[in-house]
């Protein structure tokens, strides 16, 4: 089994400096206190909690953006700090939040998606990168990808844009894609349309998802596992239906109830 | 509190006809023909999603239209003890006696509608000054002193300032801050949306508060039906600058009559099932100025026939105090894609065993 874990994080601690005016308990905010989780190989994973808890913190960290004060993070059994830079920003891709700020407004389409390729030197400048990144706006929905080559963000629905930064991301043909609330700016309808473009490359193509979010339902739709985090602290993790049908820490349990819509779901 | 039963309570605002257009081409209507009421202490909810008018509609009741913007018709009526005020009819120095006085608003986004520069107590203080020249130093400082009491924020942090509170703690000064003048009414512009979901029941659970103990009125306005669920008497979902479906609250999420409304329950009450995607609405809501003929929603509809592509569909009654911009309301059963309420209970029972 320990094959195929793709990352495995062992009592992760990060600390952040606080200014004076903040620091009450010390000079330092734990962001993460001695968390230890495992993610496997084609698994989707959710690290759900509510702002302020790590989780965001911790996709970071996964990355290597942030140098942890102790505790170690290994991708696929390699210690992250010794893996190679240049093939491990090509493989893991993120995704943030609102596509309105991942998106330059003065670059059009086409620029965004083919700067990774620029970047990693995919394929030949001119006609291959161009249809590597148009089979990449395929793939994420926009069809067809032609019509949507040369228009600018602001000529782009907020549901189009986000599917271009997924563009943009899986131009770069990753194993694995880091989603940090990847649906939560964008309207209800277009919200489902989006979630089945990431499940569709799942599928296809065998991406270990990672989606960092606030939002229970979408930990619920998409993830196999979840991983409840709580002031810095991994207060539960678990098989998804496990964690959403028998909580067993009173965070999760409050998380839960406080999803608003009793009266939606139990038809009286 | 107002239970769905006892229907028409006093009305407080009544929005007749409202239609807002473009100063540079009034052909194009953001808000078209929109009529609503709202009663005393009643929550009515104003529900779709981004581009459908709704922020348009609040603003054009707070007279707060942005300058591309004007009202072309309807009419705004205030009721109150000293009779009738038409809104509509006012100019621009009596409509600032009605702002923050009678209607207020707590603004989409606490974390940038307060002033960074001030402190948050100075900004509370402001408003009232605003609205009552003649009130003293000490009284200002006490009213301060309750409003802020009155929203859970430690009286003691009215000397801090914006960026020392968390989200919710701005939230609840943002709606101390539209309490600041004892309006009747405070309109809700995504109150909770930039919230995690346990600050996000906190906050709702203060304004259903703040309703009971201060008879007020809301109106609240969200893209969020599960966040409606809870807190509203009545509730108006708007698509592509229209209402397309109006009535009480249980009834509408109970047995919705038009396609649109259907299809965004399904969307929020999806599945509980874990691994289970819910089914996308195809397409986008279209721009004001790229509504498609008949039914705006018909290309997005399943149900859609020759009809909805060429005739608009008037708001028909379709039920008790409910009504539904669409050709075939009253819908049979539980309304479009849904079972008779029986055999609904039946199925879901069945399929939980």
């Amino acid at each position: 089994m320990t094959d195929d874990a793709l990352f495995e994080i062992d009592e992760l601690t990060v600390r952040y400096r606080m200014r004076r005016r903040q620091a009450r308990a010390g000079r330092y905010l734990k962001a993460l206190d001695r968390v230890s989780l495992r993610w496997n190989q084609g698994e989707t994973l959710a690290l759900v909690g509510e702002s302020g808890s790590g989780k965001s913190t911790l996709g970071r960290a996964l990355l290597g953006l942030i140098q942890p004060a102790s505790g170690s993070v290994r991708y696929r059994g390699q210690e992250l700090r010794s893996v190679d830079r240049t093939s491990f920003r090509r493989e893991v891709q993120i995704i943030f939040q609102d596509p309105y700020q991942s998106l330059n407004p003065r670059s059009p389409v086409s620029r965004q998606v083919s700067a990774g390729l620029d970047i990693h030197r995919v394929g030949r400048p001119g006609p291959q990168r161009v249809a590597i990144g148009l089979a990449a706006l395929d793939a994420a929905g926009l069809r067809p990808p032609e019509t949507y080559w040369h228009r600018y963000p602001h000529q782009l629905s907020g549901g189009e844009r986000q599917r271009v930064v997924i563009a943009g991301a899986m131009a770069l043909a990753p194993s694995v894609l880091i989603c940090d609330e990847p649906v939560s700016a964008l309207d209800i309808s277009v919200r489902a349309q989006v979630l089945q473009v990431l499940a569709g490359l799942r599928r296809d193509r065998g991406l270990s998802l990672l989606f960092i979010t606030h939002d229970v339902s979408l930990a619920r739709q998409m993830a196999d596992r979840v991983a409840v985090l709580y002031q810095g602290h991994l207060v539960e993790q678990g098989p998804t239906e496990q964690i959403l049908q028998d909580p067993q820490h009173d965070y999760t349990k409050e998380l839960l109830a406080a999803v608003p819509g009793a009266r939606l779901r139990s038809t009286p | 509190m107002s239970t769905p039963n006892d229907r028409c309570p006093e009305p407080l605002l009544s929005v007749e006809g409202l239609t807002v257009v473009r100063r540079d081409n009034p052909q194009v209507r953001i808000v078209d023909d929109v009529s609503f009421t709202i009663g005393k202490g009643e929550t009515v909810g104003l529900a779709g999603e981004s581009g459908c008018g709704k922020t348009t509609t609040a603003l054009a009741v707070l007279g707060l239209l942005p300058s591309g913007l004007r009202r072309s018709s309807g009419e705004l009526t205030l009721h109150g003890p000293s009779g009738d005020r038409p809104l509509h009819r006012l100019r621009a120095a009596q409509w600032r006696q009605v702002r923050w006085a009678s209607i207020s608003m707590i603004f989409q986004g606490a974390m940038n509608a307060l002033d960074p520069v001030k402190s948050v107590g100075q900004q509370i203080a402001e408003a009232i000054r605003l609205h009552e020249p003649m009130a003293g130093r000490s009284q200002v400082a006490r009213r301060v002193t309750d409003l802020l009491d009155q929203v859970g924020v430690p009286s003691g942090r009215a000397g801090h300032f914006p960026h020392e509170f968390s989200g919710g703690q701005k939230q609840r000064v943002m709606i101390a801050l539209a309490l600041a003048c004892r309006p009747a009414l405070v309109i809700g512009d995504e109150p909770t949306t930039a919230l995690d979901v346990i600050t996000q029941a906190q906050i709702l659970k203060l304004l259903g508060q703040l309703r009971r103990d201060l008879g007020l009125s809301m109106l609240l306005i969200t893209h969020d039906l599960s966040v409606l669920a809870d807190t509203c008497d009545r509730v108006a979902v708007m698509y592509a600058g229209q209402i397309v479906e109006t009535g009480p609250v249980a009834q509408v999420y109970r047995q919705p009559q038009h396609p649109y409304t259907a299809r965004l329950l399904d969307l929020f009450g999806a599945d509980d099932t874990p691994g289970t995607l819910p089914t996308p609405i195809p397409g986008a809501q279209p721009a004001p100025d790229r509504r498609p003929s008949g039914c705006r929603f018909h290309d997005r509809c399943e149900y859609a026939t020759e009809r909805c592509a060429a005739e608009p569909p008037e708001l028909l009654t379709a039920g008790t105090d409910q009504q539904a911009r669409c050709h075939f309301a009253p819908w049979p059963g539980s309304g479009p894609g849904r079972l008779a309420p029986s055999d609904d209970r039946q199925g879901s029972r069945s399929s939980h065993d």
